[in-house]
């Protein structure tokens, strides 16, 4: 059984929905900025759309992107991670409920402050009744979701997933993480990735995933002894894995940054541009480990 | 009569979020919901929060909902003969 990346989209805050980013990036000097964001016209019409903020608007247009491009409309499962789900709505929702003393609440801002509204919406949006699910687990969201997807994938139950990484940042929010020196001197910023998996690889699939592990309170030694285990379990030695310098200098650091790195390497394997078996790793908050092994097709 | 519904119709852009559309673009005498502007029943919702947001009216019958928001005249209507503030 393989899992292969079929298609990936971003929207950040480099230029949307393309991989512009890799020959000319934008730079910045801000400590946070918010995504730039396509014309969602394409994607969605005013009706539908009104009710959506900007983190559902991306999340859609990511999710139909990679559905067109691998022509994988209906997938089998939508899976979603996100640190903080859609919190300008809920900010908005939370607002009212202090300036208006708890009258006068709007019923929309409510129905979308949820944090499984992303992956709701993707799947009414896109008229798909199967299995549906968020993860909510700060800075190892995303990799829940894929790995949630990844073991529906190896027992046979899915054989295509939309997983995603989705965060927006607010201003306030910004504020106050800044002030307990959670950035730590990266560029602030949001995430919308979306990837389309398959157990049957497409025409040109980008890369193929080998294998995802999360640990929690593991030593360094912990993890290299599991990483060899997998090495061993797939046949490989251990020197055999590169790692690649971080993306967050030209994505930004968000909870769900992780889906940019798997992002950027799967469109970096692709072209040829890196070794041919890349180990992701994440280490968050000193707690939470992540490894994502990724092969060359 | 006039300021009330040009105002109305501002607020209800306002808070259905109504990209692209300006108060010249709402026929005052057309349906609000399924024609006309298309509303559903997320935004009735929205609509009562703005009558009791913004005039003080606080629907006590759902039964007078239909026929009250039926169209931004009508709605003009209700508000002139019962708003609050």
């Amino acid at each position: 059984m393989g899992v292969y990346i079929q298609a990936a989209a971003q929207i950040s805050v480099q230029n949307p929905l393309c991989d512009d980013w890799l020959d000319n990036p934008i730079q910045y000097q801000v400590p946070y900025q918010r995504s730039l964001e396509p014309d969602y016209k394409k994607f969605l019409d005013p009706v539908a759309s009104r009710r959506m903020g900007r983190i559902l608007k991306r999340a859609i247009a990511t999710s139909v992107t990679v559905a067109g491009s691998s022509g994988i409309t209906n997938p089998d499962a939508i899976i979603v991670g996100t640190g903080l789900g859609c919190i300008e709505t809920t900010e908005k929702f939370l607002l009212a409920l202090v300036q208006e003393g708890e009258e006068f609440l709007q019923p929309t801002n409510f129905i979308n402050s949820t944090h499984n509204t992303i992956a709701s919406h993707i799947a009414v949006h896109m008229k798909c009744n199967g299995y549906n699910s968020t993860y909510v687990h700060l800075g190892v969201s995303f990799e829940s979701a894929l790995l949630d997807a990844f073991m529906q994938f190896q027992l046979g139950r899915i054989h295509t997933a939309l997983v995603g990484g989705h965060d927006e940042m607010i201003p306030n929010y910004f504020k106050i993480l800044d002030k307990v020196g959670f950035w730590e001197g990266k560029m602030a910023s949001e995430c919308a990735v979306s990837f389309m998996l398959g157990d049957t690889p497409c025409r040109n699939p980008m890369a193929r995933i080998r294998e995802v592990v999360m640990l929690h309170n593991a030593t360094a030694q912990r993890e290299e002894e599991v990483i060899n285990q997998v090495c061993e379990r797939m046949e490989t030695a251990r020197n055999d894995w590169d790692t690649l310098p971080t993306v967050k200098p030209v994505f930004g650091e968000s909870f769900t940054s992780q889906a940019f790195e798997m992002y950027a390497a799967a469109v970096k394997m692709q072209r040829g541009l890196i070794a041919d078996n890349i180990l992701l790793t994440n280490h968050y908050r000193g707690t939470e480990t992540s490894l994502i092994f990724l092969s060359k097709c | 009569m006039e300021t009330l519904i040009f105002d109305l119709k501002k607020q209800i852009i306002e808070a259905l979020n109504l990209e692209d559309v300006t108060p010249d673009d709402i026929d005052t005498n057309a349906p609000l919901f399924v024609e006309g502007l298309g509303l559903d029943s997320i935004d009735a919702l929205e609509l009562i929060v703005l009558m009791e947001k913004q005039y003080g009216i606080k629907l006590e019958d759902p039964g007078k909902s239909k026929e009250i928001f039926r169209s931004v005249a009508t709605m003009a209507d209700y508000i002139s003969k019962n708003r609050q503030k």
